[in-house]
């Protein structure tokens, strides 16, 4: 099946091309145009700042001395000078830092009054392109340890700016743009080179174990028997695949790190399968064996549920799997979607209530418009 | 790398680039301005490309850099619902047909990069390990996920 997956991704997505929108020849052929004027010399240490239209300030280097004044030439002089100056181990710390961080975005401890935001964007300008500087440098701290009560500071584990609960001055807003200019310059640097090295995904061991516990509770598998042979970040929550035996378990951690989806794969065999006529299952039966599952998962008490299978015209289940909605005690939701392949949930989720709902209305509707019927069955 | 062979490379891969910036960004303007600016970076840092060869996936890896960059500094993340009015566009486009474009690019960007980087530009799994700054099982893990929704997706 995967391999008629992939035949089929690759067929479409190479027999389809995308409309790339006009506008973006339009801002390639101006930079070219820009790039064949200019003499470059390789390895020069010379640069030219332009802004697109959107991103204001970001930085964009070139060697095109012959478009820029002299002035404003030695102004972001000062300003490749200041970036080149870090020493190489500061450049590299930078880069790991950013590169072992599980967000995908710096964050603030609140948010910038309107008043910091436009000034922060002016200065930022100033930064980059007046060589405006800060005198002094932002706190940093590993983690959460070293915090101080109130002030500017920036802890690096959680990639996180923290913020005095006052108006900020000009030269503290200077010292968070100083930071983050350092840190994308240092990005940068690293990582526009053709090396060999590959960066790993910060462990979260606490998670790990907890998937491990959860999964051998749940599927009466002993621990030692499991072993995580992959990990993934995916918008900053940990996904591992979890190898027993002749199953896969795709386990997603929540933001909070708690699990709240296990995803089965038995090797050689897919959990969907068709022609299984829906009056040969046993609902109840299914029912009993996923209560306990979904109660463990959880951890919350089962107030009432409800059924519901995909089929065709003449009662056959259109993937042979039936989801079993839950509505837990503390209001939230469980789902566990049973595979008649498997004779086990193949899927199962936390959910909220409200979104849940609106999960089955969309099926219901999307059937209706396919022939199909999504099919209430208790 | 010479500069005309630069700018005819950049000609070649263009499309390219902005497709695997939209999946990373989600927004059309977004991923233009990071193109433009992976454009004027590599230009910059052409002498540190030791093989002419390795030209693309270099390339790519700088656009899969800087839409990080972008994203980071700008903490929005990423805009779904541009997403699909862009897609919707595309389709109306290319006939009314619902494309696959619109369900690739529907998926979290971790998996849609990872799956215009294999099957749209043929990159090995290696060569996304590469340009993504992940580990290679973590490429194969991403593929496996998105194969699975798309698949969920195509019947659906």
């Amino acid at each position: 099946m995967d391999k008629f997956i992939d035949e089929l991704l690759r067929e479409r997505l190479t027999g389809t091309e995308y409309n790339v929108p006009e506008s973006l020849d339009e801002k390639l052929n101006d930079t070219i145009h820009e790039i064949e004027k200019c003499d470059v010399k390789k390895g020069s240490k010379r640069f030219l700042w332009l802004s697109t239209n959107k991103v204001a300030g970001f930085a964009l280097f070139v060697l095109m001395l012959s478009v820029i004044s002299i002035s404003s030439y030695a102004a972001v002089n000062l300003f490749r000078d200041r970036m080149s100056a870090m020493p190489e181990k500061v450049r590299q710390d930078y880069n790991n830092d950013v590169q072992k961080s599980s967000l995908e975005a710096d964050a603030y401890s609140r948010k910038l009054t309107h008043s910091e935001e436009e000034r922060m964007i002016k200065l930022r300008k100033q930064y980059e392109k007046e060589g405006r500087f800060p005198e002094k440098e932002i706190k940093q701290f590993k983690d959460n340890e070293g915090m101080v009560e109130d002030g500017l500071y920036f802890v690096v584990e959680e990639s996180k700016f923290y913020l005095p609960d006052r108006i900020m001055s000009e030269e503290e807003l200077l010292e968070i743009i100083d930071l983050q200019e350092k840190r994308d310059y240092s990005v940068q640097q690293e990582n526009a080179t053709d090396d060999e090295s590959d960066s790993k995904i910060k462990k979260n061991g606490k998670l790990e174990k907890q998937s491990i516990e959860i999964i051998s509770k749940l599927y009466n598998l002993n621990e030692k028997e499991l072993k995580i042979v992959s990990t993934d970040l995916v918008d900053g929550c940990y996904v591992y695949e979890i190898k027993g035996d002749d199953v896969t378990y795709s386990v997603y951690g929540s933001k909070q790190d708690a699990v709240e989806r296990i995803i089965l794969k038995k090797d050689n065999l897919s959990a969907h399968q068709s022609g299984i006529k829906l009056e040969k299952v046993k609902t109840k039966m299914i029912s009993e064996k996923l209560k306990e599952r979904v109660e463990v998962f959880s951890g919350k008490k089962i107030n009432s549920k409800s059924i519901y299978c995909l089929v065709d015209n003449k009662e056959n289940l259109a993937y042979g799997t039936i989801s079993y909605y839950f509505h837990m005690s503390d209001g939230s939701g469980c789902v566990a979607v049973y595979s008649m392949a498997y004779h086990d949930s193949y899927d199962l989720y936390t959910i909220d209530n409200a979104v849940m709902v609106q999960e089955i209305e969309e099926k219901i509707k999307k059937a209706e418009g396919s022939g199909y019927n999504y099919k209430l069955l208790e | 790398m010479n500069k005309d062979k630069f700018i005819e490379e950049i000609k070649l891969t263009k499309n390219q680039m902005y497709i695997v910036a939209l999946s990373i960004l989600k927004n059309n303007e977004d991923a233009e301005d990071i193109v433009q600016e992976a454009l004027l970076v590599a230009y910059e840092k052409l002498y540190t490309l030791k093989d002419d060869n390795k030209f693309k996936s270099w390339m790519m890896r700088i656009v899969v850099n800087q839409a990080k960059m972008y994203i980071r500094k700008n903490r929005n993340i990423v805009y779904m619902d541009h997403v699909e009015d862009l897609v919707e566009k595309n389709a109306e486009e290319e006939g009314g047909n619902q494309n696959i474009w619109e369900l690739v690019l529907s998926l979290k960007s971790e998996l849609s990069t990872v799956v215009i980087l294999y099957y749209e530009q043929n990159y090995s799994i290696c060569e996304i390990s590469k340009i993504m700054h992940v580990p290679s099982g973590t490429v194969k893990s991403r593929l496996s996920r998105a194969r699975a929704l798309l698949k969920r997706k195509l019947e659906e």
